[in-house]
């Protein structure tokens, strides 16, 4: 392999078992700063240390998106994006918008 | 199962929808504070060699006594700060549309902010500030908060409010007032203090979360949240474990809280212990939990240099919470989640999302800006090589390192009121009983032990900071 190509590798990160790709995978900044409030704070989506992160909104949690589990179901062509992110995520049919906003005081045990 | 079979028979391959690796250069915003941190430190030095000043764009508003000295300079310099904001409106601009940030509010958004940060630059140049307590880093949050809370920010109205990309071109432009002999030679303290603190921070915050009955992956969200770099880590590490959305959004309710209740009491504590700058930016820089806030923090406790019997200069407040926190904190961030993210699938039970661990993480979370910090302080250490320390002082501080100091002060009151107007109590996650508990344990080990470290351990060594 070419350092260019090590390079892109390490750039790039995932890869074709990771979920990314997947339809519940949510990286869109708007949406997942309406399910994180206050992000931007002192933060923000479009940081290094966020780097290819999203919300799985199959399972209710943040992934890095390394690894692919059993619910991947491969996203549409005409999700709109901007330099290969997805702008606006495809919420399924059964995650509204309206439940992105956390509820109150974390989960439970 | 068969809407997914449907949605994948449309799929094209995924290489096309994948960003390229160098996409990042113009995609995020580290990089982008990196290109204008940069630009402007290299341009100064240029216009300097040619017998030029970048002074003329760097204008700020004199110490004045008489509120006429005031009108007079805007009277006299309008056209600067025109320029200035001009060129301010074109970087950001330039960075945040090539990163992907809408910008149709952003001029009218951010010609506002630069209006409010003139405002909190001539109060804070205001010759009674000082015995009033008006520090800006603090003036500029506490009226952010006051308007955010009691009579709201419009949507269109926050769009300029950009407080990460503020902080990180600050820092980068801070690099270029930093001899990179000093990082070589405070570096290594720094990176051992913040990891000592860090550490024990982590271990209280998750030991007391699990041992309370909280989930692992949200103890260890919230151990990062209060050992790392705040928020930043948390969302880094919530990814990695696989943490849930309502967990990671309590723990960034519960770092807010506590970095802006920091910014006010580690100031505050220090000047009533009389502590001197140098000692002060490093317990900040151990204790604070994000960049921005403990800028704002040691910035304003820079600002009572020798006021107060507080010795020290207020450069050794900026310089050594810089050392500590970002040198010594912020890099470690990749590490933290590659190592979290193992045990999280090793020895944490259940793993239901697609989150893993990734060596590639410790390069693609590593937090860019550093690298610019770095890279201005070696540039001006070797255009000055040759200058002794007279000649420094003498030519090239107010030739080309001046200047660069005050486009950063403006950079960095563009953060502060950036995040008091977007810190809007009401809308933040409610944080919940038994993670306010864990994390406050882990906060007062951590102020209590970077107190220590700080002002009796390695006191002499912060005290010899750019002496």
């Amino acid at each position: 392999m070419s350092v260019r190509a090590m390079l892109r590798a390490v750039l790039q990160g995932g890869g074709e078992a990771g979920c990314r790709d997947c339809a519940h995978f949510c990286s869109a900044g708007a949406q997942v700063e309406r399910a994180l409030p206050g992000v931007a704070i002192l933060s923000s989506l479009d940081s290094s240390v966020w780097a290819q992160s999203g919300l799985c909104l199959h399972h209710d949690r943040l992934t890095n998106g390394a690894r692919r589990c059993a619910g991947f179901a491969a996203r549409a062509a005409t999700v709109p994006q901007r330099y290969g992110e997805v702008t606006s995520c495809p919420f399924p049919t059964e995650q509204p918008l309206s439940t992105l906003a956390p509820r109150r005081g974390g989960s439970q045990p | 199962m068969g809407q997914s079979t449907e949605i994948a028979a449309e799929a094209p391959p995924a290489a096309e929808r994948r960003t390229s690796g160098w996409a990042e250069l113009w995609r995020k915003e580290d990089w982008w504070a990196i290109w204008i941190g940069l630009t402007i430190v290299v341009v100064s030095i240029a216009l300097f060699e040619a017998g030029a000043s970048l002074r003329w764009l760097a204008v700020a508003p004199p110490k004045w006594s008489s509120f006429a000295q005031v009108t007079a300079d805007l009277a006299a310099q309008w056209p600067r700060y025109l320029a200035q904001f001009l060129f301010w409106l074109a970087a950001f601009s330039l960075a945040l549309g090539r990163i992907g940030v809408p910008l149709r509010h952003f001029a009218p958004s951010f010609a506002l902010l630069y209006l409010a940060t003139y405002a909190i630059f001539v109060v804070g140049q205001w010759s009674g500030a000082s015995a009033y307590n008006l520090e800006p880093p603090l003036l500029a949050l506490f009226l952010g908060l006051a308007v955010a809370n009691l009579v709201g920010v419009p949507g269109w109205a926050a769009a300029g409010l950009r407080g990460e990309l503020y902080v990180k071109t600050g820092i980068v432009l801070l690099g270029a007032t930093v001899p990179l002999s000093l990082i070589a030679l405070a570096g290594p303290v720094a990176i051992l203090q913040a990891s000592i603190v860090s550490l024990l921070t982590f271990g209280v915050i998750y030991a007391v979360a699990v041992k309370l009955g909280l989930d692992r992956r949200f103890a260890a969200t919230l151990g990062v949240g209060g050992a790392v770099c705040g928020v930043s880590a948390a969302i880094a590490v919530a990814g990695a474990v696989g943490a849930k959305k309502e967990d990671t959004a309590v723990t960034i309710t519960t770092v807010v809280l506590w970095a802006i209740v920091m910014i006010f009491a580690l100031p505050f504590v220090a000047r009533t212990l009389g502590l001197p700058t140098a000692i002060a930016g490093a317990w900040i820089g151990t204790s604070e939990f994000a960049d921005a806030a403990g800028i704002a923090a040691a910035q304003a406790y820079g600002g009572l240099a020798g006021s107060s019997g507080i010795a020290g200069t207020p450069e050794q407040a900026v310089q050594a919470f810089t050392l500590v926190k970002v040198v010594g904190r912020d890099v470690w961030i990749g590490i933290w989640a590659v190592a979290l993210a193992f045990v999280s699938i090793t020895r944490w039970e259940d793993r239901p999302a697609g989150n893993g661990p990734d060596a590639g993480e410790i390069w693609r979370r590593f937090p860019k800006f550093v690298l610019g910090f770095f890279l201005a302080s070696a540039t001006v250490t070797a255009v000055t090589a040759s200058l002794s320390l007279d000649d420094y002082n003498k030519i090239a501080t107010p030739g080309f390192i001046a200047p660069v100091k005050d486009l950063r002060t403006w950079c960095f009151t563009f953060c502060f009121l950036s995040i008091g107007l977007t810190t809007r109590f009401r809308s933040l996650a409610v944080a919940g009983r038994l993670p306010l508990i864990a994390f406050t344990a882990g906060v007062a080990v951590n102020v209590v032990v970077g107190y220590l470290l700080s002002a009796h351990v390695f006191a002499a060594h912060w005290l010899q900071l750019g002496q």
